[in-house]
């Protein structure tokens, strides 16, 4: 009797490989791309106008530095979950107890509210540009975010979410009606100029603080893990992480060139990026202004639909409260509370009558420049764990990088409070 | 016998100084040691970690004198400690246990541990339950010394819950050994499709962990509940013995489709170590498209011959019933295996005992052949109501069944199972 060699078991896996290898790839698409978008939101636009506005091109060096720091804490997070099929919460909370989560996510509750805030308020700034009202404009918006996460699944969101990520380029059709002048800034790209003002600084602490935000590591692994990444398919997500990056850097670098060339040279100075559209239609054309503030309109929304969400998982999953959109409030009290009340405090606070939005905005940029040093602190010493991460612990490159942007984040930080603090520190020019 | 309160939580004496017989402090306490007690079902605290300036180490617990908030000593002077390390594979509460995730069993669902209840039973100190509520999450973080107006705030106010040590399944696997005076594992009271839920719910290692825990039966059922990717992940992970071993108990269809989630020359070798009966049907239906009648289909089927009458049927049928995946229908077949008739169970019921089966049983029987695509097999099923459907050859020799359930898992792409977070 011929022993069950099973021969034909072979043929359809081997045949299903290549297949599968490329489907695992588009499929694997996402998290990294969607998190460094959802970074350029309604703050980041108003710091990269801001900066582009007030200094020219003179800031545009940093986003090189900036854009391989944002790699590489990315990457951490991605292979965080990839490795350890957990979110951040879960893991900090399980490595180095709950007294120090707790005040982690009352931070991040905190600087998220803030920047929901901010993100309602791009929405309601752009929409204005346009003619709506702000009290039609944000309660349609607050409705459109809650339908979306408590009727659409993740699969198809993540659709949507992608495809609102293609809408970014239409700041760089607005920097192309703009007509800067291509020697200057790629000699600005390229030649770092250091100032010691006190404007200049906060000026690169927001820029930092808005492009690297607390709540995408946690969002970033998060989503990882929901789309059950493992060590296989991580080299994968590798490339989607940094594609996302670059994508995002790109934009940032747009925007900036966009106000630099037209904005900077008129003396103009605003206060957000609404303003910057609107400066932007005598200068550059009505076209430029319109699609400046149709991004607007687009990243506020977008991250507003993220920013809730994630912060409640973040926070239920690391409290270990029950979470899940499509739990009731009986079920998920506490996730449901936080869900429903950062939407409501969100949009709420934008219709508050003569509510200054300028501080609010600028204040939840500073917020996230504040708690990122800690939250990536944690996330390097937890990717360096072998008890955690095996093999896949940081090579020793990665890490001088990695501490090195810690590094400066914390000396960044203890800058911008003395300067909070003592504002005479640094000569205004 | 160590004086003891009762009722302590774990988190009210990690840090607590530790002094000795002429109050001279030791060090503090940073965790406690525990082991499978003889006399009670419950882990039993066997000494304390100590961290002082200069080292870790455990107190065996026959040392400690007194153990009450704001005054643990030990009967000992500082210089007769003996300065015992923590040994590799010790369990420890606070390291393994507290912020870890486990089972609820009654509750059926993965909860955080916020704090561990002690308590004091014949003597010893018991670890009894774990606190997952809100009382425990504000003790840990604001301790258990706020006093406003009186009351202490974690106790009185706030809700708690607290999962009975017999009642939960820890998940870290350094706990595994605490478990085994339990005459019957904890999970195995769960529904196989819940225990797939929790399962669903948390991370690799843990997954690991739990299917770990599962008798074989068990564990074919649960691999059965879960989505296909998870099923090939678990059984790659498996020693292959153990995963030969389930896939034998799983019916041959629902086999070949984990096997093929599986690179091929992995599938062959748990083939290979598979009984001879079982591999010989999964490597039948291996060798079909799963988009086609043959992928879809079991051979889990029960024949009988055309002269049978049908009480010696019924009789036949009794000890077959219990392991048939599905007993629809069942077919009648000539000496060539090619099918003649079906008969439904009711049909046999409503028939006359000593009617032979070509007189009772339903003829032509509608049949598909294994290259049929998946699609029109739902069309025919869902066409004519059927709840099973044969597949045979072209000589219309019956090689398998195919049953409402393969049809509906298959076209539904509904997702079975909720996902971890953002569904």
């Amino acid at each position: 009797m011929i022993a069950p060699a099973a021969a034909p078991a072979a043929p359809r896996p081997d045949v299903r490989n290549w297949r599968r290898r490329f489907t695992i790839f588009f499929a694997i698409l996402g998290p990294g791309i969607i998190t460094a978008n959802v970074d350029n939101d309604a703050g980041g636009i108003a710091t990269y106008s801001i900066a582009g506005a007030h200094f020219g091109y003179s800031l545009l060096w940093t986003l090189l530095p900036i854009t391989i720091a944002l790699i590489v804490v990315q990457e951490m997070s991605a292979r965080l979950g990839a490795i350890t099929g957990k979110g951040l919460g879960e893991l900090i909370r399980e490595n180095y107890g709950l007294r120090t989560t707790f005040y982690l996510m009352v931070a991040l509750l905190v600087t998220d509210i803030g920047n929901t805030v901010a993100e309602f308020a791009g929405w309601a700034a752009a929409l204005e540009i346009f003619g709506i009202p702000r009290w039609v404009s944000v309660p349609i918006g607050a409705f459109v975010v809650w339908w979306l996460v408590v009727k659409g699944n993740y699969k198809t969101v993540e659709k949507v979410f992608l495809i609102a990520c293609s809408v970014y380029l239409t700041y760089v059709v607005s920097a192309l009606f703009a007509k800067p002048v291509w020697t200057d800034v790629l000699k600005h790209t390229f030649g770092p100029r250091i100032e010691s003002s006190a404007a200049w600084v906060l000026m690169i602490i927001a820029i930092v603080g808005t492009t690297i935000a607390p709540w995408m590591q946690f969002y970033l692994q998060s989503s990882i893990v929901e789309k059950r990444i493992g060590p296989e398919e991580y080299r994968y997500s590798r490339w989607d992480v940094i594609i996302g990056c670059i994508v995002a850097a790109i934009v940032a670098f747009f925007i900036v060139v966009a106000c630099g060339a037209t904005l900077f040279p008129a003396g103009i100075r605003i206060e957000g990026a609404e303003q910057a559209a609107l400066a932007l239609k005598p200068l550059a054309g009505k076209w430029a202004g319109a699609l400046f503030a149709f991004g607007l309109a687009n990243a506020s929304l977008f991250a507003a639909s993220i920013l809730p969400l994630a912060t409640a998982y973040s926070i239920c999953e690391a409290l270990g409260f029950e979470a899940g959109v499509d739990k009731s409030w009986s079920e998920a009290p506490q996730f449901n509370v936080l869900y429903t009340s950062m939407i409501v405090i969100g949009a709420g606070v934008i219709l508050i009558p003569g509510v200054p939005l300028f501080p609010v905005l600028f204040l939840s940029q500073v917020l996230n420049g504040l708690l990122l040093p800690f939250v990536l602190f944690f996330v390097v010493l937890l990717v360096n764990r072998a008890d955690l991460m095996g093999t896949y612990v940081n090579g020793r490159v990665w890490n001088w990088i990695a501490w090195g942007t810690v590094g400066i984040m914390v000396v960044l930080t203890i800058v911008l409070v003395l300067t909070t603090i003592w504002p005479g520190l640094f000569p205004s020019k | 016998m160590v004086p003891v309160h009762e009722g302590f939580f774990v988190s009210e004496f990690l840090g607590e100084t530790v002094r000795d017989v002429g109050r001279h402090p030791v060090g503090k306490i940073s965790d406690f040691a525990v082991a499978t007690s003889a006399r009670a079902p419950f882990p039993r605290v066997t000494g304390l970690l100590i961290r002082n300036r200069f080292e870790t180490f455990v107190l065996p617990w026959e040392d400690v004198a007194i153990f009450q908030r704001n005054a643990v000593r030990t009967r000992l002077v500082r210089e007769d400690l003996l300065h015992r390390p923590p040994g590799e594979d010790e369990i420890f509460l606070a390291r393994h246990l507290l912020d870890k995730q486990i089972v609820d069993i009654n509750g059926v669902k993965v909860v955080r541990v916020n704090d561990l209840k002690l308590d004091v039973l014949s003597g010893d100190l018991v670890l009894t339950a774990a606190d997952v509520g809100v009382r425990g999450l504000v003790r840990r973080v604001f301790g258990a010394g706020i006093t406003p107006r009186g009351g202490r705030l974690s106790d009185a106010s706030l809700p708690a819950r607290l999962i009975p040590w017999d009642s939960m399944q820890p998940l870290h696997p350094q706990l595994e050994r605490l478990e085994t005076t339990l005459p019957q594992e904890k999970l195995q009271r769960l529904h196989p499709a819940d225990i797939a839920e929790i399962m669903s719910q948390v991370s690799g290692t843990e997954r690991t962990g739990i299917f770990r825990k599962l008798d074989v039966e068990t564990a074919a059922d649960t691999l059965h509940e879960l989505e296909p990717e998870m099923q090939a992940e678990i059984i790659e992970d498996l020693p292959e013995a153990r995963a030969s071993e389930i896939l034998e108990q799983m019916p041959a269809d629902e086999a070949a489709d984990v096997l093929g989630e599986i690179e091929g020359e992995h599938a062959r070798d748990l083939v290979q170590l598979m009984e001879k009966g079982a591999a010989d049907d999964v490597t039948e239906l291996l060798v079909h498209d799963e988009n086609t009648a043959g992928g879809l289909m079991g051979t889990d089927f029960v024949t009988f011959p055309p002269t049978l009458t049908v009480r010696e049927t019924i009789q036949k049928l009794r000890p077959v019933a219990r392991d048939a995946e599905a007993l629809f229908y069942f077919y009648v077949v000539d000496e060539q295996e090619r099918i003649l008739g079906a008969l439904s169970v009711r049909d046999l019921l409503a028939a006359d005992d000593e009617a032979v089966l070509e007189t009772v049983m339903a003829a032509p029987v509608r049949s598909v052949t294994p290259d049929v695509p998946a699609d029109e097999v739902a069309e025919t099923m869902s066409k004519y109501d059927l709840l099973a459907l044969p597949v045979t050859d072209p000589e219309g020799v019956l090689v398998g069944i195919i049953t409402i359930d393969d049809v509906v898992d298959r076209l539904q792409p509904q997702p079975r199972r909720r996902r971890r977070r953002l569904r």
